[in-house]
């Protein structure tokens, strides 16, 4: 047997180091749960209002709750299978202290409001294991001038929690495609990139932004506010799909393009149509080679792609829970919940496949009730696929 | 200068360790004191038993070399090699902290660091204290804010 390591002994400096390299709120939060010495080593995440021209930044982070796991005290015995549940909340301003917390469909900004009986009002997360998947944000419109359209994505860099007010830089994408930014002090947007392009995704990879085009052309923005190409276009013969959306996964990033069906190919597209998806195809970005590699097994990982963030859970020991699959709405129709999986290629109404449905909590309130107003409670749910 | 210059350490436990003095001026302790001509010959080690010291100078070496190499190795793999490195039991992750952070190797220290936040991330603060036998002192304010702090009241 191990002899127990006296960690206590090790320099509080070192603990403030420790401390330091956390780089998510939750983290930061819980750190400073453990002990007297540790909550003074590291300050609370202070968050700010992050106003950017004509409104400001709101903020909802995408979790994984887990019960911690009950690991017997025999090492021969396989650990049993982990149960988790994503969840997507955001924390409202108190004046009492103490955080009341909105939860949302973790694709949309749809808040859920049915809950069902069983459903704590209180939740100590300290009794759980809580891992930060993804931190969303959203732009709220406030006055009528000073952004050019409909805002479709924004992200923020730095990444929260180190973010600084004054030295956050927000980019997004509005209207049908549009790339800008803007950074504190601003007045106005900015206009980005070739006026001519249409801008489909973006995302924060490793401290920069990355945009997607629709030819699947991967960029980033340099400090000077350019676009320097990042990679060859996703299908070089023209025969991509229509939407692309970035993820990053295990360190690399993914391009999920999006096909949609015949119908709302052809037909004519107004902004604001629904368009529905037929099928997906994944790359990863081999940084090496400077190519896209597609991807037909993505094993353990269930990719998501939400209105306003893309993220990827690795579902790797979860008990019966199924990766290899993709979470989707579909554009301009945020209450139609999807499921691809990617064995077969087919796509389901989420509520309609009980096994994608073990990792989604509250289950599966979100994904909206069938027709037969079938909708399980977190209880049902539970007993059915957890005993 | 010449860079084949080989210096010999002493680990607490007095063994011998012969390395070059590239190597052994990763540490900025050991370099500090070659330079101000204050380091012996052996130069002793203190705090570091063999077992460590050899550890450390592992990985000193591969630093020096990937850095020197006329094809800069790449980052990745040098990425992949420092995560095998870290793959070690507690005790002697904790030594290698120690021994680091007195030899005053930044890039270990950033390392060694950076693995035991992974091992706290995401887990209960419950689990943290038991992994690392550390005792719940908070007073009961400070136990009552805590316990607010890491609440959620839904909506």
């Amino acid at each position: 047997m191990e002899k127990p390591v006296s960690w206590s002994k090790l320099p509080t400096e070192l603990w403030s180091m420790i401390g330091k390299k956390l780089d998510t709120h939750m983290d930061v939060c819980r750190f400073r749960s453990v002990c007297s010495s540790w909550r003074s080593l590291i300050p609370p995440v202070s968050e700010f209002e992050l106003r950017a021209g004509g409104g400001f930044i709101g903020q909802r982070t995408v979790c994984l709750l887990e019960p911690p796991p009950t690991s017997p005290r025999d090492s021969r015995c396989p650990p049993s299978p982990r149960e988790g549940w994503l969840i997507k909340i955001a924390e409202k301003e108190d004046l009492g202290g103490g955080g009341r917390v909105q939860l949302f469909n973790p694709l949309s900004k749809r808040p859920i409001s049915f809950k069902g009986g069983t459903f704590p009002k209180v939740l100590c997360t300290m009794d759980y294991r809580v891992t930060e998947i993804c931190v969303e944000r959203h732009f709220i419109e406030e006055d009528e001038v000073g952004y050019p359209g409909r805002v479709r994505k924004v992200i923020t860099l730095p990444d929260p929690p180190r973010a600084v007010r004054e030295e956050t830089l927000v980019v997004g994408i509005f209207g049908e495609g549009k790339l800008t930014w803007w950074k504190h002090g601003d007045e106005v947007w900015h206009r980005l990139g070739d006026p001519n392009c249409r801008y489909d995704d973006l995302i924060a990879y490793k401290g920069q932004c990355y945009v997607v085009d629709r030819f699947g052309i991967v960029s980033w923005i340099d400090p000077s506010f350019k676009i320097v190409q990042f990679s060859p276009p996703v299908c070089g013969d023209g025969s991509g799909g229509d939407r692309k959306h970035l993820v990053e996964s295990g360190g690399d990033l993914y391009t999920v393009d999006r096909y949609f069906d015949e119908e709302s190919r052809f037909s004519g597209i107004q902004a604001g149509d629904v368009r529905e998806a037929a099928g997906f195809k994944v790359y990863r970005l081999n940084q090496e080679w400077g190519k896209w590699d597609e991807i037909r097994n993505l094993g353990d990982v269930a990719l998501f792609l939400g209105d306003y963030s893309c993220f990827s859970v690795s579902v790797k020991g979860f008990g019966g829970c199924k990766g290899n699959c993709i979470y989707f709405t579909e554009i301009n129709a945020w209450w139609k919940v999807r499921v691809l999986n990617m064995e077969d290629r087919s796509i389901k109404r989420a509520s309609h496949s009980p096994d994608h449905l073990r990792i989604l909590w509250p289950p599966p309130a979100w994904v909206a009730p069938d027709a037969d107003g079938f909708a399980l409670s977190p209880a049902h749910l539970r007993s059915r696929c957890f005993s | 200068m010449a860079t084949s210059r080989k210096v010999t350490l002493l680990s607490s436990d007095g063994e011998s360790f012969e390395v070059e003095q590239s190597v052994a001026v990763e540490s900025i302790t050991i370099k500090d004191s070659i330079e101000e001509g204050s380091a012996g010959n052996p130069i002793p080690v203190p705090k570091v038993n063999s077992k460590i010291l050899a550890k450390v100078i592992e990985y000193c070496k591969k630093h020096v070399e990937s850095a020197k190499a006329e094809d800069r190795v790449d980052d990745e793999d040098l990425v992949a090699w420092d995560a095998d490195f870290v793959k070690v039991d507690q005790a002697t992750l904790f030594d290698l902290i120690r021994a680091a952070n007195f030899l005053n190797i930044k890039s270990l220290l950033d390392l060694t660091c950076q693995t035991v936040a992974d091992m706290i991330k995401g887990k209960t603060p419950e689990e943290k204290r038991k992994t690392f036998t550390i005792r719940n002192d908070f007073t009961p304010e400070e136990e009552e804010e805590v316990r607010r702090e890491n609440q959620w009241a839904f909506e």
